[in-house]
């Protein structure tokens, strides 16, 4: 098979004299094609990771228990997957096999048997499954981590030493289920293992989450994609982010290829799919009329151990006395640089208003608001409202909600990085 | 030692500082392989691989069309700019003529203006060739051939990111042919007349400068302080396809002397015709290139804030 991969860079490239920051918005797309990079993989794992724990028995490991069974019925026939089922310890409850007939059957009895109890160590899950993926290195390697509490305090060392070990083996999307889980905690979990985490508030609401995620998992077929960067000799790159479809912060992601050039991991991308990123350079400024190559970034692909470049754009400064053309502010730098306000603007007035200032809760809560509606956050303004009550979005008065269901705070808060797309010209 | 205007200069003087002009035969600014910042190598794309500064002059900094010894032009990136948006075609039909000669300066506030100056030269160029084989007459081959133009700036493919305007050039296009020049243009890039006995600009820009001071609300040396000074009334862009029509005149080469067109970078910096007239007297060099390059280098050295192009065929 074959993708075409496009890179485009969005910028202003002219800055006053003396000035060193250089952003630029950087727009890949895949296409399926004909032409272009042929690329392939041998075959595809899904791993699903569920929380057995004491606090899952009742209904939720009923729910989760049906999901998981229709999971594996879904899954596509040339599919691999396993199965890890955690409590105070993990176990596997089905290794890696290919997802024929009689072995999803197997499956589907050893999930049955499956029982809730015990406490809440998610290193120990994460570990299996690291030892489950390490199976298939070549293969495009997704898993799903359900839970619904808290892991151990106990277990926080163990939990990044591990996910250390596992970033780069594995992706994984977190879902938590009702409102007893920390966002904060699965946030870093899926943030390192570059996936998504949201919030299912009830178990019945399991079964259709958990066959979006299938389904994105598997439209994924170009894995262990990495962003390459150069920058100059003295440059110094303050930011990169993944902005759209949501904002993940990459910079001190970082892996040094060479000087000069460093990798970010952006994981397997799927047909059809377009991310934006934004970099922030600061470089050594040159003179009025100077032309620089502020960076060059390029998406490199590895199969097999082997490195193909499929996509590159170039990232420019020149310094010009022009005022006019120095102080335009490109349209979808300013977009984006107002997306990671909004997203910031949630979280410090979700946590203002947990520590019950209300005052800065208010202030931060009606900035969201008003770079919401500005920018054309739909999704997000619409989350905003189960927490304040808008007066007037355009100059974002608001007032608290006093009584706020806690799951409504919490997908505003697992959301808040969801960004909107800027319209392709006003026009 | 003494320059021609009667100043003192030293002997390594490039530039007479009393009357600007230069005092070394000039060249054309050569490619190089090695950064000039930090000595590390050049890639394919001409940034330097370790400090990622430009090097080599993109394709158009430095243009020099020579023709013959009678006509010849340069197209210069000057020194504030950081790409040439001018461009300047030149092209003699036979041995005995006519002339065909043309120089666009792109509008720096409109998408791909270099595109747009380079295919407006290039075009109009060919067609006004073509017009003059098939027996048409010059002010009606200079419409028809600005017309031509026009569709093809407009044919131009660019993302419309919606603050700039679509490609837009100016223009102006001279055929001499038998003692008369045919002169049409759209914008404020000019035509002069230079001989020793005479010397008059002879197009009248199409720009707010030249209205006002029409007008005679105020005098051109305010006028040319003002924001407005460089702001054009007419251009060749798809957003003023019904403005496209052309101002024409016809002059009749009085002796021998110097047809010249330039784009403002050039005439920004002279005072008047005559000031214009003096600095192609004093080059050292008579030929087009030479006083091409005379010209050139003028503006350089009075700063050369805007793109520079000028084109001289010698009568």
């Amino acid at each position: 098979m074959s993708h075409q991969f496009k890179a485009e860079v969005f910028q202003n490239q002219y800055l006053p004299q003396g000035a060193r920051e250089v952003d630029a918005i950087m727009t890949i797309t895949v296409e399926k094609g004909d032409s272009g990079v042929a690329t392939g993989h041998n075959g595809r794992l899904f791993g699903i990771i569920c929380d057995t724990s004491g606090s899952m028995g009742g209904d939720k490991i009923h729910a989760a228990k049906d999901a998981m069974i229709k999971i594996v019925n879904l899954l596509p026939e040339d599919a691999h997957f396993f199965i890890v089922t955690g409590a105070g310890k993990a176990n596997v409850v089905f290794p890696v096999s290919p997802a024929t007939t009689e072995k999803k059957q197997e499956a589907i009895a050893a999930i049955k048997s499956t029982l809730a109890n015990g406490g809440t160590l998610m290193s120990t899950w994460l570990a299996q499954a690291l030892t489950q993926f390490k199976k298939m290195p070549s293969a495009v390697r997704q898993a799903l981590l359900l839970t619904d509490g808290q892991n151990d305090d106990s277990d926080e060392k163990s939990l990044k030493k591990v996910l250390l070990e596992c970033e780069g083996v594995f992706q994984c999307d977190c879902r938590g289920v009702g409102t007893d889980w920390r966002v904060a905690q699965l946030q870093e979990i899926a943030s390192k293992l570059l996936g998504t985490t949201d919030i299912i508030p009830s178990a019945a609401m399991i079964e259709s989450d958990f066959r979006a995620i299938l389904e994105k998992a598997m439209s994924k077929n170009v894995s262990d994609v990495a962003l390459r960067l150069w920058t100059p000799q003295g440059a110094k790159v303050l930011f990169c982010k993944q902005v759209s479809p949501d904002i993940v912060d990459l910079t001190h992601r970082h892996k040094p290829v060479k000087p000069q050039m460093v990798d970010y991991p952006t994981g397997a991308w799927g047909s059809n799919e377009s991310r934006d990123y934004h970099f922030c350079i600061e470089v050594n400024p040159g003179n009025i009329g100077d032309e620089m190559l502020a960076g060059r970034a390029s998406l490199v692909y590895t199969l097999n151990g082997t490195e193909t470049k499929v996509a590159e754009a170039r990232i420019l400064a020149t310094w010009t006395d022009d005022e006019a053309k120095s102080t335009k502010i490109d349209r979808r730098v300013a977009h984006y640089t107002g997306q990671a306000e909004l997203a910031q603007s949630i979280q410090e007035g979700l946590e203002a208003r947990a520590r019950n200032d209300i005052e800065l809760a208010t202030a931060k809560l009606g900035k969201a608001v008003k770079l919401a509606h500005e920018s054309g956050n739909e999704a997000t303004a619409k989350l905003l409202k189960t927490v304040v009550e808008i007066e007037d979005a355009p100059t974002g008065t608001v007032r608290l909600k006093r009584e706020v269901a806690k799951e409504d705070a919490m997908a505003l808060e697992t959301r808040s990085t969801k960004t909107t797309r800027i319209a392709k010209s006003p026009n | 030692m003494q320059c021609i205007c009667g100043a003192s200069i030293l002997a390594d003087d490039k530039f007479c500082e009393e009357c600007g002009t230069p005092l070394t035969a000039s060249k054309p600014p050569t490619a190089i392989d090695k950064c000039e910042k930090c000595g590390a190598g050049i890639d394919s794309e001409g940034y330097c691989c370790q400090c990622g500064f430009r090097q080599e002059p993109p394709v158009h900094d430095w243009l020099e069309v020579i023709i013959n010894s009678q006509l010849a032009g340069v197209s210069d990136r000057g020194l504030k700019h950081s790409r040439n948006e001018d461009f300047l075609a030149l092209q003699q039909l036979n041995d005995s003529q006519p002339n065909i000669l043309v120089v666009c300066d792109g509008v720096s506030s409109s998408e791909k203006p270099d595109l747009a100056a380079k295919t407006a030269a290039e075009t109009t160029c060919l067609a006004l060739a073509n017009a003059w084989e098939i027996g048409e007459n010059s002010a009606s081959a200079i419409k028809s051939a600005f017309a031509t133009a026009l569709a093809n700036v407009c044919n131009i493919s660019y993302r419309n990111s919606g603050d700039l305007e679509p490609p837009s050039t100016t223009i102006v296009a001279a055929i001499v042919q038998e003692g008369i020049a045919t002169i049409g243009w759209l914008g404020d890039s000019r035509a002069y007349w230079i001989s020793a006995h005479s010397h008059q600009q002879l197009t009248q820009d199409d720009s707010w400068l030249t209205e006002v001071v029409a007008a005679g609300k105020i005098s051109e040396a305010e006028a040319r302080l003002s924001p407005k000074a460089h702001a054009i009334t007419r251009w060749l862009g798809a957003d003023a396809v019904e403005d496209a029509v052309p101002s024409i005149v016809k002059f009749t080469i009085p002796d021998s002397g110097y047809l010249i067109l330039c784009s403002d970078g050039l005439w920004n910096y002279t005072l008047d015709a005559a000031h214009l007239a003096n600095l192609v007297q004093r080059s050292p060099d008579r030929d087009a290139i030479g006083i091409s390059r005379t010209l050139v280098e003028f503006a350089r050295n009075c700063g050369g804030h805007d793109n520079i192009t000028v084109a001289v065929l010698c009568l």
